[in-house]
């Protein structure tokens, strides 16, 4: 059962800017966002119009210039340091476009790392958890394996059972079909949808029109605003022109 | 050719651009070879330069000791002939006496030169050819008819003479004897003395003519030449026989059947004959190997910096290959490098151990020992010169060696793999911690070694000397040629007592003879009423001539009796007796009013005190039964005073020598120290061992540190993607702190655990060396490895701070 309806993620005149050899980007000026629970979402819009540099707030990865978030009905903008890495521990499941496995883990470490950093988790039920996330992926004969011995759909199936194994409450995936080829992206997008079919909240950047039709709903980024489709194509065709 | 051009070419390049890794490295290695290269030519000066004499080697010392005592060098006129005429064992045996002379001649400034009496043998038996004229032979040393000649040596020649050869036939006189110069000794040649330099040799015969004493009996160094085939032990077994016949007669003659118990032993002598070696030896072949140990780290520190620089180069390494360069050429490169900077750091070491092996000699010879200074001059030679040429090649190879096999296995593939990937392989990257682990151990070691010299060094510090040395000044007078006949000396020195103790700032002042530590002693044997010895046993005491409130002044506490009293002088003749010599004879009865008379002296001495025990001669000797004397109830009354003071003793030294001077206008000052630095100076080669070993433990350490430093901070450079993705997923700064200290942690605590062994054994080999260094406990090991583990906690606090400060967001970059 997903209980849909309640925001899980509220964002209001979402700002940052970034400041570089005093120049500023202003990267988003004034995102309004609002994901409920069990939602699948894809973020689409031209390259550099700010789709990463918002799913790394929502991530908790970065913090905003100006605006409002609240996640869980709870302002997360002021936490400090380790607070926000309890959050990004628990609530929340990343998945990067080069996978970002570490080299020196075996597939089974990489999935259990993010347990390992949870206080007072028994070892009995991490490695139930590890095992149901890569059984998960369908990854679950690999678990010996060095990163670098696997192909690069398999690492990107590890790293989604990585995010998955936390039991977050929200996945977060850039462009993670970038690196792979298309029969590996539609495995993964694939997965992706099984995974939202079964309950779970995603927020996935892509700039793919197909991949992005995988999900329930599209927002899309001009110029770090939220555009509405129409508004979109019309801004693009401005470009073009 | 031109190849080896562009490397070096490149190489320079390279360390210009890294001016602080270059600089660091090049100074470790300066500092490395530049010690071990001092402490060498020391070692080499010492023990292993070779005399400029025919085939040195075959050439033996002969020496003899009392059972557990130094080995004394001196022999007896009678020995030495007895052993010279009966042995089979020699080709030659020679004898020499040395002494200052005091030199005079026409056109000559009068000059006191170091020289000897050499017998017959000498020059024939060394194999030595004179440089102009003849030298000293069987024809000049007839006994009872000597030839009134001297040889000279070429320096002397030179310096005096100007190598002008008409000066064969020049008269010159020697003490008061007219001598004639007849030759000069070859040029390399300045006597069998490895700390002195002769310059004047004369006939054995004229001693006695030229002193107008006998030889005493120890005055004769021996030196024996083996024939081929014969064993230092045979030539040992064989003249023992000799020798000890001839303590029979010098027991009785001297009524002392200790010398029953002296036993001959030889040593070779191609090295030349030293005062220094035996005592020195065994200090510096430990701090050889405290160096050695030092340049190891050095060479590992270098080795892993070169390693971690490889690592971020190898992507053009990479490149080189696949655009055709050789395996062999990109080793070489590498190797080109180490080369440089050892090459670099050894012409630097070379200063370094010049200036360091000058400061150490002058250390070593500022030991106060008795008798006429010492000279300890270290040249640099062909051993030198080949030692620091194969420390260097060994630095090249132990630095270069492992960059260099690397850069041969650089695969061209990786230069299409992106950069930041995780091209680094498990095996390399445990070679880089291997490395810093083997820095680790290695200090360990080290800084153990300097804990057991340091608290061995403590321990004497904190020895109970039966005495309290500071505030003590100690002065000696010259009354020599002073005009002052005893009587008149030992009136003039009551009067000067009084008036020393008259200036401010001192409490007390005494005589004293030997003044304490001062390394010098004499005993004889004694009979002491009351107890009956047992044949053989030991009857000498030690004996030290002292004045009134000699006891106050050392502050060593009188037990029983009364002091000795000016009004001594002219009475029945009193000694007081130390505490161990009273148990000794007297067990639990009282000593006080009983009599000790000396061998060979018919009148008896009555003890009227005891006086707590005290150390003689050495602090590290065992207590010996000791008899006081009052110098004033002697014939002549010593010279060697000291003044307990309530002030810096140095600042009373002014006010001493203008006493001195207003008292007894004739009577020259000879020498003014303290006590603190008399009892110092007996301690040298400790002082310089645990004051050498704890700087380079430390400078090891620091090393170490270093070396983990450099891992850890290219570690984190590496892996900051790494540490980002893990913050991206959760972990907390003390996560990634605590990641790098425990990756710190753990090569620290291998290298200990590897370390802490090898330390443990490595006392173990120093203490048989040097048996006074007790082990009782495991408190330099555990010393040592929590002061590595701290400085490696500290190395690793920089890097754990960046590892802390990874911004999350690198893990959304890298793409
Ligand atoms: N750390 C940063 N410093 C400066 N500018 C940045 C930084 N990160 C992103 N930007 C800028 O912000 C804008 C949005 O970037 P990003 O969110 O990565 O775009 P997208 O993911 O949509 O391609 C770009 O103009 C980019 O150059
Ligand atoms: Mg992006």
């Amino acid at each position: 059962m997903t209980e849909t309806g309640q925001a899980l993620i509220q964002i209001e005149d979402l700002t940052k800017v970034f400041y570089t050899d005093e120049v500023e980007t202003h990267a988003l000026s004034g995102v309004h966002l609002a994901i409920r629970k069990g939602e699948y979402v894809a973020m689409s819009g031209p390259s550099g119009c700010g789709k990463s540099t918002l799913l790394s707030i929502i991530g908790l990865l970065d913090t905003p210039t100006g605006g409002r978030y609240q996640l869980n009905s709870q302002p997360v903008e002021n936490l400090g340091f380790a607070e926000r890495s309890r959050i990004r521990n628990q609530e929340i499941g990343f998945i990067f476009q080069s996978f970002n496995l570490i080299g020196d883990l075996t597939v089974y470490e990489n999935v259990e790392l993010p347990l390992t950093y949870r206080q007072k988790m028994p070892a009995v039920e991490r490695k139930k958890r590890v095992m149901e996330a890569l059984e998960r992926v369908g990854m679950a004969h690999r678990v010996r394996h060095y990163p670098s011995q696997l192909s690069g759909g398999q690492q990107q199936r590890v790293a989604v059972a990585r995010a998955l194994g936390g039991k977050p409450s929200i996945l977060l995936a850039d462009e993670p079909t970038g690196n792979l080829d298309s029969r590996n992206g539609e495995a993964v997008m694939e997965l992706l949808q099984n995974l939202h079919r079964e309950g779970a909240t995603i927020c996935m950047v892509t700039h793919d029109p197909r991949f992005a039709k995988h999900a329930e709903r599209e927002v899309h980024l001009f110029d770090g605003k939220v555009v509405a489709e129409e508004e979109l194509k019309k801004l693009m065709a401005d470009v073009h022109a | 050719m031109n190849g080896l051009i562009q490397d070096l070419r490149y190489a320079l390049r390279q360390l210009r651009k890294n001016l602080g890794f270059t600089a660091v490295a090049v100074l470790t290695l300066a500092l490395g070879i530049g010690a071990n290269t001092a402490i060498f030519s020391l070692v080499n000066t010492l023990m292993l330069r070779m005399l400029p004499v025919r085939e040195p080697e075959q050439l033996v010392e002969l020496l003899h000791r009392y059972p557990g005592e130094p080995h004394l060098n001196g022999f007896s006129p009678q020995a030495y002939q007895l052993m010279r005429d009966h042995n089979h064992v020699f080709s030659g045996l020679i004898a020499a006496a040395y002494q200052p002379f005091h030199v005079r001649g026409e056109g000559l400034e009068p000059q006191t030169l170091q020289g000897g009496y050499v017998d017959r043998n000498f020059f024939p038996v060394l194999g030595m050819q004179p440089a102009i004229g003849r030298l000293i032979g069987p024809e000049d040393d007839r006994t009872g008819d000597p030839s009134a000649v001297a040889v000279v040596s070429w320096s002397y020649w030179k310096s005096r003479f100007n190598l002008d050869p008409a000066m064969l036939g020049k008269q010159i006189i020697v003490e008061d004897m007219l001598v004639t110069i007849v030759g000069v000794a070859p040029r390399k040649f300045s006597g069998l003395q490895v700390e002195s330099r002769q310059d004047v040799w004369l006939p054995l015969a004229m001693q006695p003519t030229v002193v107008r004493s006998g030889l005493g009996w120890g005055s004769l160094w021996l030196v024996g030449r083996l024939k081929p085939g014969v064993s230092i032990n045979q030539a040992q077994a064989e003249t023992a026989v000799l020798y000890e016949s001839t303590l029979e007669e010098q027991a009785k003659a001297t009524n002392n059947p200790f010398i029953r118990k002296m036993k001959l032993e030889m040593e070779p002598a191609g090295a030349g004959l030293s005062q220094l070696r035996e005592e020195w030896a065994k200090p510096l072949l430990l701090l050889l190997a405290v160096v050695g140990l030092l340049l190891l780290i050095a060479c590992t520190n270098l080795a892993s910096m070169l390693l971690a620089r490889g690592a971020t180069r190898e992507h053009e390494m990479a490149l080189r290959l696949s655009l055709g360069a050789g395996h062999f050429r990109l080793a070489r490169q590498v190797l080109t490098e180490s080369l440089l900077l050892s090459a670099v750091g050894s012409l630097l070491g070379v200063y370094v151990a010049y200036f360091g092996a000058g400061v150490l000699a002058k250390i070593i010879v500022a030991e106060r020992r008795p008798g006429p200074p010492l000279e300890f001059h270290v040249r640099a030679d062909m051993h030198v010169l080949l030692f620091t040429a194969a420390i260097t090649l060994l630095t090249i190879l132990l630095s270069g060696l492992v960059p260099a096999l690397r850069a041969m296995r650089t695969a061209p593939a990786s230069s299409l793999r992106q950069a930041g990937g995780t091209s680094e392989t498990r095996p390399r990257r445990l070679f880089g911690k291997t490395l810093v682990v083997a820095q680790v151990a290695l200090s360990v070691v080290l800084l153990s070694a300097a804990g057991l010299f340091v608290r061995h060094l403590l321990n004497l510090r904190h020895l109970d000397l039966g005495f309290h040395p500071d505030h003590v000044l100690l002065v000696t007078l010259d009354p020599e040629g002073s005009g002052y006949n005893d009587e008149h000396l030992s009136l003039a020195y009551q009067d000067l007592l009084q008036h020393l103790e008259a200036i401010p700032g001192v409490r007390s002042a005494t005589i004293c003879a030997p003044s304490p530590i001062s390394g010098a002693g004499a005993n004889r044997g004694v009979t002491v009423e009351g107890y009956e010895a047992k044949p053989g046993e030991i009857r000498n005491v030690m004996e030290s001539w002292v004045a009134p409130k000699y006891f106050a002044t050392v502050g060593t506490p009188l037990l029983m009796g009364r002091d000795f009293s000016f009004g001594d002088k002219g009475g029945p003749r009193v000694a007081i007796i130390n505490q161990t010599m009273a148990r000794y004879y007297f067990g639990s009865r009282d000593p006080i009013g009983r009599h000790v008379t000396f061998d060979g002296d018919g009148q008896p001495y009555q003890i009227v005190g005891v006086a707590g025990d005290a150390k003689y001669m050495e602090m590290r000797e065992a207590t010996w039964r000791t008899i006081y004397l009052n110098t004033f109830q002697e014939p002549s009354v010593d010279s060697r005073f000291a003044l307990r003071t309530g002030v810096d003793p140095e600042a009373v030294a002014p006010d001493v020598r203008r006493v001195v001077r207003d008292m007894l206008k004739t009577v020259s000052v000879k020498s003014i120290t303290t006590l603190t630095d008399q009892v110092n100076a007996s301690i040298v080669p400790e002082r310089l061992m645990a004051t050498l070993s704890l700087w380079f433990g430390v400078l090891g350490a620091l090393l170490a540190a270093i070396g983990l430093y450099g891992l850890l901070t290219y570690t984190v450079a590496r892996r900051i993607n790494e540490i980002g993705i893990r913050m991206a997923l959760g972990a907390t700064q003390s996560n990634a702190t605590w990641m790098v200290i425990r990756d710190a942690l753990g090569m620290v605590c291998i290298g200990s655990a590897v370390g802490a062994p090898i330390a443990f054994w490595s006392e173990r080999f120093a203490a048989s060396l040097v048996p006074e260094l007790q082990i009782r406990s495991a408190v330099p090991i555990a010393s040592g490895t929590v002061a590595m583990i701290a400085i490696a906690l500290l190395a690793a606090y920089v890097p754990a701070r960046r590892a802390a400060r990874v911004d999350p967001m690198v893990a959304l970059r890298y793409e």
